[in-house]
């Protein structure tokens, strides 16, 4: 494995894909101010199921906390670490598909396979690019809603967003949950030939988790801190078995003979 | 420098396509494959351009089998596919620049040189040109790393005279310094003008494999009565 070839397909990726302009920060700090802002701030207008519920849940984690800012936290975790958990699922599923499909239907992965790589050295190339963009992005999110959190001065959010669970989240959930859908984004590049196509089929890998995400975010289901655990175990798991599969696929030939 | 082709088979899709196909490609030979769609021409290029595997059989280059360590045969290798695109709102030289990269150091004034023989402007986007324009970038692209071995599936589809002259001459000035040359084409007078041997497929098995001898050159060999002759 050239390290090299790698970094070429790495670096052709982003220009081919503009994402240059996707990792720009002006931009993307109105984005942060549009979603986290509300989320911290704003939080009389937002409608909650089973909201005492919630916060009774919250009140036996951090006893020392009046309402308001226990509601701050719980909205922070119910919104913006579920917000988070979504893009993740998201940007790299859409992005993935994007840099191998677009290859066939523009037909330019015959001329790419004719180049003196292996298979597996694009396969990386391709999913560091989706992979280093999600995660990012999201740390990137982080780190904003911290600076955000200490310019209104809130204390007690920044010492709740520095928690093992946040932590655990942003550093250690996130990156697993990105490389799984990498892996289950290429199983469907691999399958499918029109882009129209995988992103139809990448919808509906996606609903179920959409779902579930959706519930967390209006307190239909309660955002329990075993749902990140199972989340971890579920994607860790499937990720090595997709890993195989998605490596078994992205063979020159058998794409080859398909388009 | 020898290419051989040892009882290659080939099935794709569940159909024989390639049946027990042996040859050997020495320096200097400019062979042209004939033979009507679906006869396994473009399976047999890419076979011998390791996109594909054989079944069976062995495909060795100097008695190293090409498929042990197929990335770095294909250092040697230019290919240029029947069809294929370019990053279109990538500029000529961008796509070009990014295809030589993976073949050590070529200068960019030696892709430049190259646009500008085929009169291609080398920083318009790729979308904007038509196709016989993008024909001619995929055969600098084939070609811009000087590969020993030449594969070319279709190379004067969509090509004006003029280009296909200036084309012609290259693929000349290339068997002239002893690359090998393989290529299939449906236009029988440029096979004629360019090829010192001729291999005709008709449903994936070798029906001929006709060498022109120095006699033959200075009496050329019709090719269409040839063609005529053996296929049907």
């Amino acid at each position: 494995m050239k390290i090299n070839n790698i970094k070429k397909i790495f670096m052709h990726q982003i220009k081919v894909n503009k994402l240059r302009l996707l990792l720009s920060l002006p931009g993307f700090m109105i984005v942060i101010l549009i979603f986290i802002l509300p989320s911290i701030i704003d939080y009389q207008n937002i409608q909650l199921n089973n909201y005492s519920e919630l916060l009774s849940l919250y009140r036996q984690q951090n006893p020392s906390l009046d309402n308001n800012n226990l509601t701050i936290i719980m909205l922070t975790d119910i919104k913006l670490l579920n917000y988070l958990l979504t893009l993740t699922f998201i940007i790299p599923l859409f992005l993935t598909i994007d840099l191998i499909v677009k290859e066939k239907e523009e037909r330019t992965i015959e001329n790419l396979f004719s180049l003196p790589i292996s298979d597996f050295e694009i396969l990386l190339g391709k999913v560091l690019v989706s992979l280093l963009t999600t995660i990012i992005l999201i740390w990137f999110f982080y780190f904003s809603t911290l600076i955000v959190s200490y310019y209104y001065n809130y204390m007690f959010l920044i010492s709740h967003i520095i928690s093992v669970k946040w932590l655990f989240s942003i550093f250690i959930l996130i990156p697993v949950i990105s490389y799984f859908i990498n892996v289950v984004a290429i199983t469907i590049s691999c399958l499918v030939n029109k882009y129209q196509t995988s992103q139809f089929v990448a919808v509906l890998v996606l609903s179920p988790f959409m779902i579930f995400f959706v519930l967390l975010s209006n307190g239909t289901l309660i955002f329990y801190n075993s749902y990140l655990i199972l989340l971890f175990v579920f994607t860790l798991i499937t990720s090595i078995a997709f890993s195989k599969i998605s490596i078994k696929l992205f063979n020159r030939e058998k794409i080859l003979i398909k388009f | 420098m020898i290419l051989t082709l040892s009882k290659v088979d080939k099935y794709l899709n569940n159909t024989h396509v390639l049946k027990n196909i042996s040859f050997s490609l020495s320096k200097g030979e400019t062979v042209g494959l004939i033979g009507p769609n679906g006869a396994g021409k473009t399976t047999l290029l890419r076979i011998l351009a390791t996109l594909y595997k054989p079944y069976n059989g062995t495909i060795t280059f100097d008695d190293r089998d090409i498929f042990v360590n197929s990335t770095d045969f294909r250092n040697i290798i230019g290919y240029m596919p029947e069809e294929s695109g370019f990053y279109n709102k990538l500029s000529a030289l961008e796509n070009l620049s990014f295809y030589a990269s993976f073949f050590g150091n070529i200068a960019e004034a030696n892709i430049l040189n190259q646009l500008k023989e085929f009169d291609l402007n080398p920083h318009k986007k790729v979308g904007t040109f038509s196709k016989g324009m993008k024909q001619k970038l995929l055969f600098i692209k084939s070609t811009i790393h000087n590969p020993d071995i030449l594969i070319l599936d279709e190379p004067f589809n969509a090509l004006d005279p003029s280009i296909r002259i200036n084309i012609k001459n290259i693929i000349k000035n290339l068997s002239n310094a002893n690359k090998i040359i393989i290529f299939s084409s449906h236009i029988l007078s440029d096979l004629e003008q360019l090829c010192n041997r001729y291999i005709f497929l008709k449903k994936g098995e070798i029906v001929s494999d006709i060498r022109k001898t120095r006699e033959d050159n200075s009496q050329e060999i019709n090719i269409e009565e040839l063609y005529r002759e053996i296929m049907t």
